[in-house]
């Protein structure tokens, strides 16, 4: 992936081709993760350095801890639950083994129907799961000013996902991290490269059972 | 010192005709001057008051957090003199009615809003601060956007559920201050009273809004400075990071800042033109005028006068026609300035103030009184040269004072260039655009005169023609080449502010009207999901209202160019929205898309058009297109290739064209493009625009779409683009009209000079009447003197004012500049004519006179 | 002697830098008071520099001017203005009349420049004596030649000069003219008593005066006829 090969889109299949052969989990089997990381702005790290977003940050972590680990940052700013399954067929050519699942918050502060997240959601997971991805679900919350129906039922519509599907969920993926003006930008809802260290904190100490050494 | 005033008036009083035809020629001059920077000041103000109302204030503050009375006082000390505030908040909420749920835009107001620009309430009835008082702000009340009652199927008078209250909708707003463009109308918006607003609980710790303090400040107060100054106090006591913001009128609207931005300067421009063109008369006429008196200086020194002395007398005349013709031009400007805008009324914007500008009186008066010992300082110089001894020459005496360049007579030139200079400066209002035009004028003189005198000479010498009459007008375009070359000087800078401002125009105009072909779009869509594309085509298409403008979107960062790294020039700490700008610029992501033809909106300025679709077999690189301006901050130029990171997958292209997007079309533009035929596997949404939905379809239309499509944000833009486009059509109401002035107003001034200058043949005409020349030939060698002189001195002018608003549309206007040969033609041609007619007029009078008064050489 | 010429030599220099003109070559005049003294000379030959030198409008390359015992070299602008307004008196080819003063405000300048009092008086009366007193009011453009040049007479006498420059005098009017005011001019000149000195190629005007002079190659050679 690093290396900067001229790309001739004609040879996209190929080239995929040559990228499963040079994927190392390709080539040393089982023994390595392949973590999808399938967001919004806050994956893709809205607003600070790439190496100081939290995919980056988790990719260093586990190398640190041990893990034969690849990250593949796969967030989009403004992305919807609904790009959700057509996104994961994309990257499934790649064959992840552990989908990190960060999308309705875009869905949640356009207002837009918390019933027609949870089923765009549904469809990723059970994609994934179809693939043999183990999946692991960010939780969100909306800020109050939504209103108190809104927010609780947003909410509500992780913990229920991962309840249907039997999925590990971080309750809230910011936690700690929203409505703390430090710890965001001036925005007030994108985390500074600190939010990002701390959120990262949070997802690794729910990802690590998930991973295998 | 008595005796000269005395002989000074003396003088004038006997030749009362001619000081009141100078009197009169240099009044129609600054009558001009006034008029058009009058003008020029009223539009600035309405255009100001319109982009205030867009703000609703002057300057506001905001933050994510309310802000401490003490936190506030302290802001507040560094604006200087505040005339009103007053507090807002504004958050998204979902509201409710008893039969739909819809994500709104909730803005808690309190007494005094808005500061400018007003609320439109149902009926087109403005709402009056007591309207306020007495109904939103008494009580949980709220007033809504119309299209909210059809989104919530409820109606006035009924009540909603707002978080913790369950307040009733007493009024439908119409039309109410604010408006930019992309935070616009995700929700429809509703009016509450600011303390009502903290009862809902929505605003409570934990919610995400925006505490908004909005000022109203002194009209001449420097919005830009206090803005600096702000942001630094912001940065000092809240951290560089915090959500507390500043912003003036001007940064409302991304848009119409930058038009804004270009009207300021193109007005200062104008300023410019009028204080030149007033200066360009004023001084010929001065400067004639003297060259008239050398006799008379002469005369004077060989009766025992000091040239002190004689100085004094020629300057305390000028400088007493000049103050008369300035008191003349300013009574005249207030007299009937007012009435003649009453006349125009017609032609104004509605609420459209013409002031009666004191700034341009004062400078009139300037101009006619400094300016007098100002502009005729070179003319004094060369004058202390005059020898008494001319008075003896023993052949007709010529009043040749030309003399050589000594460095008396070109340190004379220095005041007028540093008194131009800090008024350029001045009336521009900035170092650069005084300095640039102060510049490229003082080229164009030496140019004018080189070419002038060049003409002048050869003409004269070469030229012999067997007909006389053009062997006449050419021995006198030789013999006269001392004065001609002033008049030459004259018409030529005339004729280069007459062009420049029409040419400058041109190039504004373009980029700011709006493209016909395009129509304005009533709904944005984002988010389409690729698979929804066609469904929601078939479905709109079933509604009658076929979606435009599908624009694939797919979200890639740019991580190489020309296979190295980059940085990005465009590094602003300013406003939110720059520091978002370089925040995404950081994050090097971008919005790509793909299509083969360029819309509407779009040209090519520099490369080619896209091949085709992308040939799959060939070994070339993909095609890109980059916006120019987007290619000029990432400092990408034609041939560049460009590698993104589209979700993990570089893609490389190659820049094939460079292009130029006029925004004012309102379509989905992207800064980059490529050819067909590679983005197409990459994930990406889509968006799209409806136009020409009507209001009362609008909610049904959208309700409906939501049900099927729940996923698309459907964004109603109508509102905003009225207000951009109300904005930019005034913007270029006024470049025009300023341009046609400026035309109008250089006219008058060469009208003036021509007149002089047909007046001071008046004797040779009269010589050779008496010689027995036929009319004709006297009107033709006039036309003919006058036409060469005009068309030339015009064209060279002309041609001058090309370059010289190229270089300024270069520093001012981000280089938006087009010839317009047709204007310049007419320019030339129209000051031919002109100089042309005013000569004949001039020639006729003296023609008919009886000889006799004029036989006697005195 | 009123006047002395010492050894005067005037050049300008060419268009083209490279060689002097010369115009007066060690030119020696003396003239005594009350005496009237014609120059002849060709057209060209330097009278009208000779003027200029002795009015104090230029000055010489070499040599000295002396008007009544003072070198006009010694002085400054500003007391060579005073002393022209009040010592010399020039009658010009042209008239040279300031156009927009009436013939007795034009007379009455000379007297106001050099701050004399009753100068209207004085100069009306000069007027007079030049039969012009009908005619005070009337602007230069409202007087024939003739009257032009009999107002610039009165002007030039008005302050009662010491010397009296004529520059070809009559050589604007017709010859009836011409003679009629030379009449006026000797007559005036010999009332008063007046030093004069005529620069004209009219030799039946040169006949009038007391020596005639010749100007030629830069040097005055006197002349019998």
């Amino acid at each position: 992936m690093k290396q900067s090969r001229r790309f001739h889109p004609p040879k996209l299949l190929f080239l995929l081709g040559i990228l499963f052969l040079l994927n190392p989990f390709q080539l040393y089997g089982a023994t390595k993760t392949t973590l999808l990381m399938l967001g919004d702005s806050l994956t893709a790290g809205y607003g600070v350095d790439k190496e100081q977003a939290f995919p980056f940050l988790l990719q260093k972590k586990f190398e640190m801890e041990g893990y034969q680990i690849t990250v593949i940052n796969g967030g989009i700013s403004g992305s919807t639950s609904a790009s959700a399954l057509g996104r994961l067929k994309w990257y499934s050519r790649i064959q992840p083994n552990l989908l990190f699942l960060e999308l309705g918050a875009n869905d949640g502060l356009r207002g837009l129907s918390v019933e027609s997240m949870k089923k765009n959601l549904g469809k990723a997971i059970q994609f994934a799961q179809a693939k043999g991805m183990r999946v692991i679900l960010a939780g969100m919350k909306m800020p109050l000013n939504y209103g108190d129906t809104y927010t609780k039922q947003f909410e509500t519509a992780f913990h229920e996902l991962a309840e249907q599907y039997k999925i590990p969920i971080i309750p809230f993926l910011l936690e700690g991290v929203a409505g703390n003006p430090q710890l965001n930008l001036a925005d007030g809802i994108h985390p500074t490269t600190e939010g990002h260290r701390i959120i990262s904190q949070t997802i690794f100490k729910h990802l690590q059972p998930l991973v295998k050494k | 010192m008595r005796l000269w005033i005395k002989l000074a008036f003396k003088e004038l009083r006997n030749n009362s005709r001619f000081s009141l035809f100078f009197i009169l020629n240099l009044t129609l001059g600054l009558v001009g001057f006034i008029a058009l920077d009058s003008f020029k000041i009223s539009i600035h103000n309405h255009i100001q008051l319109s982009s205030k109302a867009f703000l609703a204030a002057d300057l506001e503050v905001s933050s994510n957090q309310p802000l401490t009375l003490q936190q506030q006082t302290s802001l507040e000390a560094s604006m200087g003199e505040v005339l009103q505030k007053t507090r807002q908040v504004s958050f998204l909420s979902m509201v409710a009615s008893p039969q739909a749920t819809r994500l709104v835009q909730i803005i808690g107001i309190e007494q005094g809003y808005p500061l400018y620009g007003k609320i439109l309430l149902k009926d087109q009835i403005p709402a009056t601060q007591d309207s306020l008082r007495n109904d939103l702000l008494n009580g949980p009340k709220v007033w809504v956007q119309p299209e909210l009652l059809a989104a919530l199927n409820t109606k006035q008078g009924e009540q909603l559920r707002v978080g913790e209250l369950s307040p009733q909708i007493t009024q439908q707003i119409l039309e109410s201050p604010g408006g930019s463009f992309w935070a616009a109308q995700i929700g429809y918006k509703l009016f509450m009273g600011l303390e009502q607003v903290e009862k809902t609980g929505l605003t409570k710790v934990g919610s995400r809004r925006k505490y908004i303090y909005l000022y109203k400040l002194p009209v001449n107060a420097p919005l830009k400075q206090i803005r600096k100054r702000l942001q630094t106090q912001i940065a000092d006591q809240f951290g560089p990071n915090s959500s507390v913001a500043v912003k003036t009128h001007h940064d409302a609207n991304q848009q119409t800042k930058r038009f804004l931005g270009y009207l300021n300067d193109y007005l200062g421009l104008v300023s410019l033109v009028a204080l030149f063109l007033a200066g360009i008369g004023t001084a010929y006429l001065f400067r004639s005028y003297l060259v008239k008196k050398t006799k008379e200086i002469a005369i004077l020194l060989s009766l025992g006068a000091t040239k002190r002395e004689t100085f004094q007398l020629v300057l305390l005349q000028i400088a007493f026609l000049g103050t008369a013709s300035a008191l003349l031009a300013s009574a005249l400007a207030i007299l009937f300035l007012p009435l003649l805008s009453q006349v125009m009324q017609n032609f104004l914007p509605k609420d459209f103030q013409s002031v009666l500008s004191w700034q341009s009186i004062l400078l009139a008066l300037g101009m006619g009184t400094l300016g007098s010992v100002v502009f005729c300082l070179p003319v004094l110089v060369r004058i202390r040269n005059v020898k008494a001894q001319i008075l003896f020459q023993e052949n007709q005496m010529e009043t040749n004072i030309t003399g050589g360049f000594s460095k008396a007579a070109l340190l004379s030139y220095c005041p007028i260039l540093l008194i131009a200079w800090m008024l350029a400066v001045w009336q521009s209002h900035s170092w650069l655009v005084g300095s640039i035009f102060i510049l490229s004028l003082l080229a164009s003189f030496l140019i004018l005169g080189v070419i002038g005198w060049s003409m002048l000479s050869i003409v004269g010498r070469y030229f012999s023609s067997s007909y006389l009459i053009l062997r006449l007008s050419f021995r006198n375009l030789y013999r006269n080449r001392v004065s001609l070359l002033s008049s030459f000087l004259a018409i030529g800078i005339g004729a280069l502010l007459i062009n420049l401002i029409p040419q400058v125009q041109e190039g504004l105009q373009q980029e700011i009207t709006q493209p016909e072909s395009s129509s304005l779009p009533t709904f944005f869509f984002f988010d389409i999901q690729p698979e929804q594309v066609d469904p929601l085509q078939q479905f709109l298409e079933e509604q009658n209202h076929p979606l435009n403008n599908i624009s694939p979107m797919i979200r890639a960062r740019l991580s190489l160019i020309n296979g190295g790294t980059y940085q990005d020039s465009h590094v602003h700490l300013g406003d939110t929205r720059e520091q978002e700008e370089t925040k995404r610029a950081r994050n090097r992501a971008y919005n790509l898309s793909y299509r083969l033809e360029l819309s509407a909106d779009e040209s090519i300025v520099e490369g080619r058009a896209f091949s085709g679709t992308f040939n799959m077999e060939s070994d070339a690189l993909p095609e890109i297109s980059v916006e120019i301006r987007f290619a000029e901050r990432l400092g990408v130029q034609l041939g560049d290739q460009l590698t993104f990171d589209v979700q993990g997958i570089p893609i490389e292209g190659k820049v094939v064209n460079l292009r130029k997007v006029q925004w004012t079309g309102f379509q989905p533009n992207f800064f980059i493009l490529f050819q067909p035929g590679v983005l197409e596997q990459a994930p990406g949404t889509f968006l799209a625009t409806l136009s020409q939905v009507t209001a009362q379809e609008k909610v049904s239309l959208q309700n409906k779409i939501i049900q099927k499509f729940a996923n698309i944000s459907i964004v109603d833009v109508s509102r905003v683009i009225q207000k951009v486009l109300d904005i930019t059509h005034q913007i270029s109401w006024a470049l025009q009209v300023m341009a046609l002035l400026a035309v109008f107003a250089g006219l008058i001034v060469v009208y003036s000079l021509s007149r002089f200058n047909a007046q001071s043949r008046q004797q040779e005409i009269n010589l050779l009447k008496i010689l027995g020349a036929d009319f004709p030939d006297i009107r033709s060698m006039i036309l003919l003197e006058f036409g060469m002189i005009g068309l030339l001195a015009s064209a060279v002018g002309a041609l001058l004012s090309l370059v010289i608003s190229r270089l300024l549309s270069f520093f001012l206007f981000e280089s938006l500049w087009n010839v317009t040969w047709s204007l310049t033609f007419a320019t030339i041609f129209g000051i031919s004519i002109l100089s042309m007619a005013t000569a004949y007029l001039g020639v006729r009078k003296t023609l008919r006179q009886n000889p006799n008064s004029l036989l006697q050489a005195v | 002697m009123i006047l002395k010429l010492n050894k005067i030599h005037k050049q300008y220099p060419s268009a083209d830098n490279t060689e002097a003109v010369k115009v007066l070559e060690n030119l020696n005049l003396e003239i005594h008071q009350k005496e009237t003294v014609a120059i002849i000379g060709q057209s060209g030959c330097g009278k009208s520099t000779l003027l200029s030198l002795i009015a104090g409008l230029d000055s010489p390359t070499t040599g000295e001017v002396i008007l009544d015992g003072q070198s006009l070299q010694t002085m400054n602008e500003e007391t060579l203005a005073k002393y022209r307004s009040k010592q010399i008196g020039i009658v010009f080819q042209r008239f040279h009349l300031m156009p927009h003063l009436t013939a007795l405000e034009n007379v009455s300048l000379p007297l106001e420049l050099s701050r004399q009092r009753n100068s209207q008086q004085q100069a009306a009366q000069t007027l007079e004596t030049m039969g012009l007193g009908h005619r005070k009011n009337h602007f230069p453009h409202q007087l024939s030649g003739g009257e032009c040049q009999r107002v610039a007479i009165a002007r030039a006498l008005v302050i009662k000069p010491a010397l009296l420059l004529a520059d070809e005098p009559t050589g604007n009017l017709d010859e009836k003219t011409g003679e009629k005011l030379s009449d006026i001019l000797f007559d005036m000149v010999e009332s008063i008593s007046m030093t004069l000195l005529l620069v004209t190629h009219n030799h039946s005007l040169a006949h009038r005066c007391q020596r005639k002079l010749q100007l030629r190659d830069g040097s005055l050679h006197e002349t019998m006829d």
